[in-house]
């Protein structure tokens, strides 16, 4: 009831509605996403307390994943990477006259999802937390490359340009002092990169400036977003019977959702896909991709729920599941709090009303979200031009309210710059700021590890669970090499 | 030719950290040497510099399998409009500048109705939607947050 009470209070309940109805905006508009909407929700959540900003934080998230699903739906544009899988069959029932329903129910299996998910989060995070304390320097380094090692074969592009992303990542993580000998690293006697490059302008750069970036050079023409012909209503009825017809596609697909979301590194968007592709090779509903309700319902229940499983791996082992929790991490870091085992003895308080604000987030995304398909129109009233420059300035002054400084303004520029010729070179994103924030992790535990062993590496490989965690490395990084390989071997 | 030039870029990058790095101290102590500050480093350089010539070994495989085609005209969304990029970049660039003689609101009106004009809209929106933007900004963070935003030297000179 204490708990309620709390989450009630204005105090979180007020940002946190504000932050939902911030991701509906942000994913609903093509191009924008998820990722982006943390981003720049994170300077605004800096003067709070811890618990109204990661509620802000997780509002924005799992909101800006379902509104990506109507553009998705009604104009065949998923609004953010996550709703890619959703708009085969979305878009095939908007032709048939059937968007609203095929959203309702997208709604509804959004917010079943991400409750599935969060609920596994509960049972599982603290158990895993108890386990993860048996972890010593040995198991975290390893733990770490096993977290960048499954960001580069997952993301999108080839694993070798994952992991060229990863290494970059861990580079820029050694500037500023060393912790150890306190000796400066490539500051260049520079006085503000003395603490490391401020990660949250960095977020910023990579996510928000990069994408504005990546729209203006298509020109005025093709950043514009085409009008939309049906009128979106609720279709509650239906879309519940049809719910119950294929409950469990969502039971499954919020199973798949929580479990690829829990792998460092995979997020919403791989697990939409694995879910579409598992219902579609299982079912034998030969409709799926021609305008089937499973084809909706798959991988939406399965995005969210991927949400819930990101903040397993951050929460217990400090490791993020995704881009998004990696930010997250960044701002936990940023109020005070150390993510890992101990938090669940630490700051237990948090936790559970953590917990709390997720499940009541699942709630409110139904009319929430439902004032979002109604809005869809207006917010495509909104010229490209204007939203794109807002987000510009927004992005700007959010990374300078971090610290009061200019200078991260340039930072802030130059992680844009990055993310834009990344984009061009074919580069995956995601890696780079799992190396940006794992980096000082893996660096600490190697060199702690080394001096405890006197510099012999083998302990690093004796150990019972540092052993599995290299095998799983390896089997990441040459397993896929070799399936294709013996594929190869047998179609010959 | 993307390859080529990452290659090249890792490589500039991986000699670049290794030739800095050589130059942080050996971490010793009671006559031990241990890995110190240029360890990690100089192990993510060598992955790079492994990395660049994988990169460089691609690149010159496609440059020399590939026939080179015919530069063609390309298609309206294939395009890439350099100026509206180089707008983005030099609004960024210049935002310190302009609000440190005009402050933050002006500075966002003014720089934010000449991006919105570059990028399609016409300019008497662009001024209207800048100034609601700098006056959602200011709110946000100036009124509700108390983050001090910058006056600008013209807004301290007039009121003085």
């Amino acid at each position: 009831m204490d708990l309620i009470t709390r989450l009630l209070d204005p105090s979180v309940f007020f940002p946190l509605t504000i932050a939902m109805f911030f991701g509906i905006f942000v994913g609903a508009i093509p191009g924008l996403t998820a990722t982006m909407a943390v981003a720049l929700i994170i300077p605004v959540t800096y003067y709070m307390p811890p618990i109204a900003g990661l509620a802000m934080v997780l509002g924005v998230s799992f909101t800006a994943i379902f509104a990506g699903d109507i553009p998705a739906t009604f104009l065949r544009i998923p609004g953010t990477p996550a709703s890619g899988a959703a708009t085969l069959d979305g878009f095939e029932l908007s032709k048939k006259g059937k968007g609203s329903l095929a959203l309702t129910l997208d709604l509804f299996c959004s917010a079943l999802g991400g409750l599935i998910g969060v609920l596994l989060l509960i049972l599982t995070a603290p158990p895993l937390a108890k386990f993860a304390l048996k972890f010593t320097n040995f198991e975290y380094f390893w733990l770490g490359v096993f977290g960048l090692s499954m960001a580069a074969v997952l993301s999108k592009g080839n694993t070798i340009k994952g992991l060229i992303s990863a290494s970059l990542g861990l580079l820029i993580s050694t500037i500023g002092i060393d912790v150890t000998t306190g000796y400066p690293r490539f500051t260049f006697r520079n006085a503000e990169l003395m603490d490391g490059v401020s990660f949250i302008p960095a977020m910023i750069g990579l996510f928000g400036l990069s994408e504005v970036l990546k729209r203006v050079q298509l020109g005025r023409k093709v950043m514009e977003i085409p009008a939309i012909s049906e009128k979106s209503r609720l279709n509650v009825r239906e879309s519940l019977i049809a719910m119950w017809k294929h409950k469990f596609t969502i039971i499954r697909g919020a199973l798949i959702g929580t479990f690829i979301g829990a792998l460092p590194g995979a997020g919403a968007d791989i697990a939409a896909w694995v879910s579409y592709g598992v219902e579609k090779n299982t079912s034998r509903d030969s409709s799926i991709g021609k305008g089937s309700l499973r084809g909706v319902i798959a991988p939406t229940s399965a995005n969210n729920a991927a949400l819930g499983g990101t903040w397993i791996p951050a929460l217990v082992f400090g490791v993020p599941g995704d881009s998004i929790t990696a930010i997250v991490l960044g701002a936990m870091l940023m109020y005070g709090l150390r993510p890992g085992p101990l938090i669940f003895t630490e700051s237990k308080d948090l936790i559970q009303q953590l917990f709390g604000v997720a499940i009541l987030v699942q709630i409110l995304l139904i009319p929430i979200g439902w004032i979002g398909i109604k809005a869809f129109s207006i917010f495509l009233k909104l010229k490209a031009g204007i939203v794109l420059t807002s987000v510009v300035f927004f992005s700007i002054i959010g990374s300078y309210a971090m610290r009061n400084s200019f200078f991260d303004i340039y930072v802030m520029l130059v992680f844009g710059l990055i993310g834009y010729a990344f984009e061009k070179l074919d580069i995956p994103l995601a890696p780079m700021i799992l190396g940006l924030i794992l980096g000082r992790m893996i660096e600490d535990n190697l060199r702690v590890g080394l001096i405890k062993t006197k510099g012999n590496f083998l302990p690093f490989l004796t150990r019972p669970i540092s052993l599995i965690l290299f095998l799983l490395i390896v089997f990441t990084l040459i397993g896929p090499w070799i399936f294709s390989l013996f594929k190869k071997h047998a179609s010959k | 030719m993307k390859d080529l030039i990452l290659g090249l870029v890792l490589l500039i990058l991986a000699v670049a950290v290794l030739f800095l790095s050589s130059s942080f101290p050996n971490f010793v102590v009671r006559g031990e040497r241990l890995p110190g500050p240029k360890f990690f480093p100089t192990i993510l350089a060598i992955i790079l510099i492994c990395f660049s010539a994988y990169c460089i070994l691609i690149g010159f495989m496609k440059f020399f399998k590939k026939p080179r085609e015919p530069l063609e005209q390309k298609k309206e969304s294939e395009k890439i409009h350099m100026v509206n990029v180089l707008s983005v970049i030099l609004s960024v660039t210049f935002f310190v500048p302009v609000i440190n003689f005009f402050g933050t609101v002006l500075g966002i009106i003014l720089l934010g109705a000449a991006l919105m004009t570059l990028l399609g809209i016409k300019w008497y929106q662009s001024f209207i939607y800048s100034s609601l933007l700098a006056s959602l900004v200011y709110v946000i963070f100036q009124v509700l947050f108390k983050i001090p935003l910058a006056e600008g030297t013209l807004f301290s000179f007039l009121v003085r």
